[in-house]
């Protein structure tokens, strides 16, 4: 199985759930399970060309994924993959 | 439109204004904990780097290891994060294009105006789910805490 982290300000469209597994072994499949189960969550995931926000950052583990789930990635059993806000205002 | 309270125990605010003036004339910046059993009620903060690199600009960005290691924090302390904190120096707590750009769900975004190291005003903003940008919330907090 592998595992998504939800930020803490995603969680309210989550049921409060932290961390969900899955049976997908590849990112986007991650997205499509979570889109599946937690619909509300789609509009806070993406914009309306249906890309990630430029306000989330994907990490596999501790590693940030370098084009950002723009790019399909396989994933290894047991993965990690961590949804990180930007956090940035002012 | 104002939206519930936040409350704030008077330590933590204490912490976060002798932070932010200590800070000062850079934007300070630092993470929000607590709970919401019955309210939005902020027990702990603590200060984080501001890697904004044009910091004249009056912004900030935290790093989102930072943001990891938050999250860590807080599940370690039984916690949520709650929100962020920030200085907003030598002008009013007003939210800039950038702040509803990047505004998040859920968070508490408590701005304090500090002008030439004093602290003049605290305002605090969420995301506010119908009308899709920031807005308002009150603080909810005796006199004395935010006697600046």
């Amino acid at each position: 199985m592998t595992k998504i982290k939800i930020p803490a300000p995603l969680r309210k469209y989550t049921n409060e759930e932290s961390v969900i597994s899955t049976k997908a072994q590849n990112l986007f499949g991650i997205f499509e399970y979570l889109v599946f189960k937690y619909p509300q969550i789609k509009t806070h995931l993406f914009n309306e060309k249906a890309e990630l926000h430029a306000f989330l950052r994907i990490f596999v583990g501790d590693k940030p994924n370098e084009v950002n789930g723009k790019e399909d990635v396989l994933l290894e059993k047991d993965h990690l993959i961590r949804i990180i806000p930007v956090i940035k205002g002012g | 439109m104002l939206q519930s309270n936040l409350i704030i125990q008077p330590n933590v605010i204490e912490k976060i204004k002798s932070h932010l003036r200590h800070h000062y004339p850079e934007v300070g910046v630092g993470f929000l904990f607590g709970n919401e059993k019955n309210a939005r009620t902020v027990s702990y903060a603590y200060p984080v780097q501001n890697i904004r690199k044009n910091n004249h600009l009056k912004g900030y960005q935290i790093d989102p290891l930072d943001y990891l290691k938050a999250e860590q924090f807080a599940e370690e302390k039984g916690l949520q994060i709650l929100g962020i904190y920030q200085s907003s120096v030598d002008q009013p707590n007003h939210l800039s294009n950038l702040d509803q750009h990047y505004a998040l769900p859920f968070f508490s975004y408590l701005k304090v105006a500090v002008y030439k190291g004093e602290i003049k005003e605290i305002t605090s903003f969420r995301f506010h789910d119908q009308l899709k940008r920031l807005a308002e919330e009150p603080i909810f907090s005796p006199k004395a805490q935010l006697n600046y």
